[in-house]
């Protein structure tokens, strides 16, 4: 009797407990299921595309500037390249560049130049001066511009509608000054987009310039200095840093610099600049 | 005896049976709508819903990464924003097995993921949405008709307000198939000030639940 007591008692443990393991998973699981979930990732890497068609003309021919034609480009630095051995060719370029906006946007471009002698970077020596393409302005309305200002921009004529694409013809033609030999030209244009109500901001922006209209991040140039250090912070994406153009600027001069993490390219500053 | 330990069993048999009918119609009577999967049971009308995203292809979570902001001017009285410009527009497609026998309205909520150390990551306050049966374009310069335009900085207060609580969609009875969007935006004015020097690079990795409660016929 008294076993079958004790049995009693465990079957009756046993039974509760499946009870409520039976109810409180059935309660979870209804509870678990009784809202729809849609997980979503959004974020602003990608509200554009663009893409870009440079051409040049030699003898009749035009010759199609690609990451393929290895005589006037460079791999490394994702740039156009041009020696001083083919610089005139320079003068019949035209540039094409395609933007496919994923919502309404306004798009500008900086031709972006970077001087190289004997393997150093040097200032601008204002050696082209590029013709304006047809669907771009500049801030002064003129036709033709050398890099050796701050903020230069080439600003769209019009804006872009979302979820469509269009072709801006940015340069066309230059006029090449070929006083100066041993000089190679990496080049490239770099599109920038911002919504298109706020496109306002850009007549008041000289990234160069601080509040008071002064160079902003001055440093004088010594001979005790060999180094600067610029450091980015909340650099998230790694594709961000290849091919980081810096811009630096004196009063006489103004160098370009692409940044490549796989090349170490020195900067030739003159001392008091 | 050994009739006795039967009985015992088939009690125990019973209470498990019993507790279990009763938890689960706890439940049913608790929630008018039930989701299983991709399924939504409206169980008070025994109406069954299928959520499909018009998404090719269904990851874990999925990417959109044109996400653009708007700010308080945009949304005072005399702004000529075009929002659906700026939208990122999010197509969902539901399928009833059969005809809606009522109304059901379907509720949208948002939750943005809390950031883990230093991830770049928007917050629940500056993620902007709105739920819509049809195109969105007209929907908030609707909103905006029906506010008093005497106090700039209370129009923009309520014009936001309303576009938080445009968080569902009624669909009518009698309804077989119904395609939802959803519209979403990034709100500048919503972010902290930390978070609004790199709002270029912020992630918003949110999880929508969606809910459906029948509403009954008077």
């Amino acid at each position: 009797m008294k076993t079958r007591r004790r049995l009693t008692i465990v079957y009756l443990i046993l039974a509760l407990v499946l009870v409520s393991t039976i109810g409180v998973s059935a309660w979870m699981i209804y509870k678990e299921n009784n809202l729809y979930n849609i997980n979503l990732n959004l974020d602003s890497s990608n509200v554009f595309d663009a893409s870009m068609t440079a051409t040049i003309n030699i003898d009749g021919n035009d010759i199609l500037l690609d990451n393929s034609n290895q005589d006037y480009y460079d791999q490394n630095l994702y740039t156009f390249k041009f020696t001083s051995n083919n610089l005139s060719n320079l003068s019949t370029i035209n540039i094409d560049v395609l933007i496919e906006a994923k919502k309404n946007l306004d798009v500008r471009f900086k031709l972006i130049e970077m001087w190289m002698e004997n393997g150093e970077v040097v200032a601008n020596p204002n050696m082209v001066t590029w013709h304006v393409g047809k669907d771009v302005h500049l801030k002064t309305d003129n036709d033709t511009f050398t890099n050796n200002e701050d903020d230069i921009f080439i600003y769209g004529d019009e804006s872009i509608l979302k979820n469509t694409e269009k072709s801006f013809n940015i340069v066309s033609g230059a006029n090449i000054d070929l006083r100066l030999s041993n000089y190679t030209l990496f080049f490239t244009i770099q599109a920038e987009v911002i919504q298109a109500d706020y496109s306002s901001i850009w007549n008041l922006n000289n990234v160069m310039l601080d509040e008071n209209g002064e160079l902003a991040n001055t440093i004088n140039v010594t001979n005790e200095i060999d180094k600067v250090e610029i450091i980015w912070n909340n650099i998230g994406i790694t594709g961000l840093t290849r091919g980081i153009f810096i811009e630096l600027s004196s009063i006489d001069n103004n160098y370009g610099y692409v940044y490549n993490p796989k090349i170490d390219n020195k900067i030739q500053i003159d001392n008091g600049e | 005896m050994l009739k006795k330990a039967y009985l015992s069993i088939l009690i125990f048999l019973l209470a498990i049976l019993s507790t279990t009918v009763s938890v689960f119609a706890w439940i049913i009577a608790e929630s008018s709508v039930q989701v299983e999967g991709e399924e939504i049971h409206v169980v008070n009308d025994y109406i069954e819903l299928d959520i499909n995203l018009d998404i090719e292809f269904v990851f874990d979570y999925i990417n959109f990464e044109s996400l653009m902001y708007v700010q308080n001017s945009d949304f005072s009285i005399d702004a000529t924003t075009d929002y659906e410009g700026y939208a990122t527009i999010i197509d969902i497609n539901l399928k009833f097995d059969y005809e809606l026998e009522t109304d059901v309205q379907i509720f949208f909520n948002s939750t943005v993921k809390k950031p883990i150390a230093d991830e770049c990551i928007g917050n629940d306050e500056s993620f902007l949405f709105m739920v819509h049966t049809t195109r969105v374009n007209f929907e908030i310069d609707n909103i905006k008709d029906s506010i008093d335009e005497t106090d700039e900085g209370q129009f923009h207060r309520e014009v936001l307000n309303k576009i938080r609580n445009k968080n569902s969609v009624i669909i009518e009875a009698g309804t077989t198939e119904q395609t939802l969007q959803i519209a979403i935006w990034g709100y500048y004015d919503g972010l902290t000030e930390e978070l609004q020097e790199n709002y270029y690079s912020l992630a918003y990795p949110v999880t929508f639940t969606i809910k459906g409660v029948a509403i009954n016929e008077n």
